[in-house]
């Protein structure tokens, strides 16, 4: 029987600063715990939908970690990083989320960027996933854990906000289909995508870009895949642009 | 008496075959025109290295061309145009590595007037360049290929146009392509560049298409190398008219181990405020505000993204796919 933890986070429209309204800033994290330790699952999701402005910032942290008996620890950190710059105000609309899951012994992570915008003149994005593994003492052993934390900045022209939301559940372990364990030291892997930056003289009137980050390491720990897959939709001038890039990098 | 129409037919059949030769270019060019009271009709061709056989039909009511060609060597060129009334479309292409072939026809009668002309190119490790053309529009083209291969065919109407091509990476340890492709017409352009060149198996398409409501170009490259350092190059770029380019690949991956790892590092009160401190400070914030919010815990059954299912039968390499599509519209 699945658990799911939601935790949520939102700014009310009335502590908007007088020059910039904010919309909504809302985050989100969630923490699934598939029966015994076949799964699990921690997503959290950052929000930030801005009227009226200019500029603006997200830079979201997300931290996951699962643990299992008898000490092995598999921890995933995320990264997100957008900053959106247009010729006037205009709405803008960033969405960061990042996802770590144990499943069937696959450490799987996904760290993505979503940006909606009109008139964009500049934009910086970048993405970066961690995956560990390791042994850590456990005063329990007879319980599997899950700790979440997200923290969220945003910086909508006017005015920062920052969210911080932390979780965890615990449940009975049932000594079946464990993560791979070994006594020995397992790497850590970083996994990063630094976009271009993009700096236009002339604005593009619609812009809508989803960049995600993804990552996955083997059950021994021993290879991953890692890439990105980038959709890129813009306008202007009644010309329609779509791009899609797909890189996958797999070391054995 | 009885008044009877006149009634004409003329045949023309035209066939020209260069002779053979072991080094240099034939040139070959022909134009005919043929007319009635309703209607006029002209074929023209130019080129290097071709066979060549045309067929015009001249009546009261109707008027017919055909024509038909393709090239004798690895090196040709042509370029063949159609006109029907006030309709032109046109077809060109010039290899030094490959097979170009051609095939038009325009006719006007009293229920139908229609003009169509088709092509073909086929090229490998060589040069191709090309051009489509009708009354609206014009899709222009150059291809270099290393140990590669490369298709297109085009069809052409007085309204509409299409092409679409497809290459393939051949044997070598360096294999690639160069090649532009761009369409104008109602005084707008649209362009897309790709080039890629390593150590891959690799496939790409590419392709146009315009009616009268609008226009489009499109292209797609995928493949596979064993190893990143094998790629030397690999962009696409899209722009057109008022369009600022758009380019592939969008930024960079880096995919390292680290050795030193903190396993009870956590987001921690110590952690959130460097964060912010240099959040703001990248941001040129001089005060710093906190909004906590009361957490409110529900359960929502399908909150998450997906995370791609990464299957372990991959074989180890890098995998890779551009693909960039523009359109503008009348």
């Amino acid at each position: 029987m699945p658990i799911v933890t939601t935790q949520k986070a939102a700014m009310p429209a009335a502590t908007m600063p007088v020059a910039t309204m904010l919309i909504a800033a809302m985050m989100l994290l969630s923490l699934t715990q598939a029966d015994a330790s076949s799964g699990a699952l921690a997503f959290s999701r950052s929000y930030l939908s801005l009227n009226d402005t200019s500029t603006a910032s997200l830079k979201s942290i997300s931290q996951s970690t699962f643990f299992y008996y008898p000490g092995l620890y598999v921890k995933g950190y995320g990264e997100a990083e957008s900053a959106v710059k247009s010729s006037n105000a205009e709405s803008m609309i960033i969405e960061q989320s990042a996802n770590f899951s144990t499943i069937s012994s696959q450490h799987l992570g996904m760290v993505s960027s979503h940006i909606r915008a009109r008139n964009l003149t500049g934009l910086d994005v970048s993405l970066l996933g961690i995956s560990s593994a390791g042994l850590q003492e456990e005063n329990n052993l007879s319980l599997i854990r899950s700790e979440s934390s997200s923290l969220a900045m945003a910086y909508p022209g006017e005015g920062r906000y920052a969210f911080f939301l932390t979780g965890g559940h615990y449940l009975e372990l049932d000594f079946c289909d464990l993560p791979f364990f070994s006594a020995q030291t397992l790497p850590a892997y970083e996994f990063g995508f630094r976009g271009d930056e993009l700096r236009l003289d002339e604005p593009l009137e619609v812009f809508d870009q989803r960049i995600d980050l993804f990552f996955a390491l083997s059950p021994d720990y021993q290879s991953s895949h890692a890439g990105y897959s980038l959709s890129r939709s813009v306008e202007n001038d009644g010309i329609r642009c779509q791009s899609e890039m797909e890189y996958g990098v797999v070391r054995g | 008496m009885i008044k009877q129409d006149l009634f004409i037919r003329i045949l023309v059949f035209v066939i020209l075959v260069p002779g053979s030769f072991q080094s240099g270019s034939a040139e070959i060019s022909f134009s005919c025109s043929i007319y009635n009271t309703a209607d006029s009709a002209s074929e023209s061709i130019a080129g290097e290295n071709l066979d060549f056989s045309g067929l015009a039909i001249l009546e009261n009511d109707l008027l017919s061309l055909e024509g038909r060609g393709s090239a004798i060597n690895n090196c040709s060129f042509y370029s063949y145009e159609l006109a029907l009334g006030e309709d032109r479309i046109q077809s060109a292409a010039r290899t030094d590595s490959g097979l170009l072939a051609w095939r038009g026809s325009a006719t006007a009668a009293i229920d139908r007037k229609e003009a169509t002309l088709s092509s073909r190119a086929s090229v490998f490790d060589g040069n191709l360049t090309s051009l489509y053309r009708n009354s609206n529009v014009a899709v222009s083209g150059s291809l270099r290929l290393l140990n590669s291969s490369f298709q297109e065919a085009a069809v052409i109407s007085p309204r509409s146009l299409s092409s679409l091509g497809s290459g393939a990476a051949g044997r070598g340890d360096v294999r690639g392509f160069d090649q532009s492709l761009s369409i104008e017409g109602f005084e707008r352009w649209l362009r897309v560049d790709s080039a890629f060149l390593g150590n891959a198996s690799l496939q790409w398409m590419s392709g146009s298409d315009c009616s009268q409501s609008g226009y489009s170009l499109r292209m797609m490259v995928l493949g596979r190398s064993d190893d990143p350092s094998g790629i030397s190059r690999m962009e696409m770029m899209g722009s057109g008219s008022g369009l600022p380019p758009q380019i592939l690949p969008p930024g960079r991956l880096n995919v390292s181990r680290l050795f030193a790892d903190d396993p009870s590092s956590t987001i921690d009160a110590r952690f959130l405020e460097e964060e912010l401190a240099a959040f703001n400070r990248d941001n040129s914030i001089n005060a710093s505000l906190f909004h906590w919010y009361n957490l409110k815990e529900s359960s929502i059954a399908n909150l998450t993204g997906s995370v791609p299912d990464q299957g372990w039968g991959r074989k180890a390499g890098v995998y890779f796919k551009m693909r960039m599509a523009l359109e503008q519209g009348n």
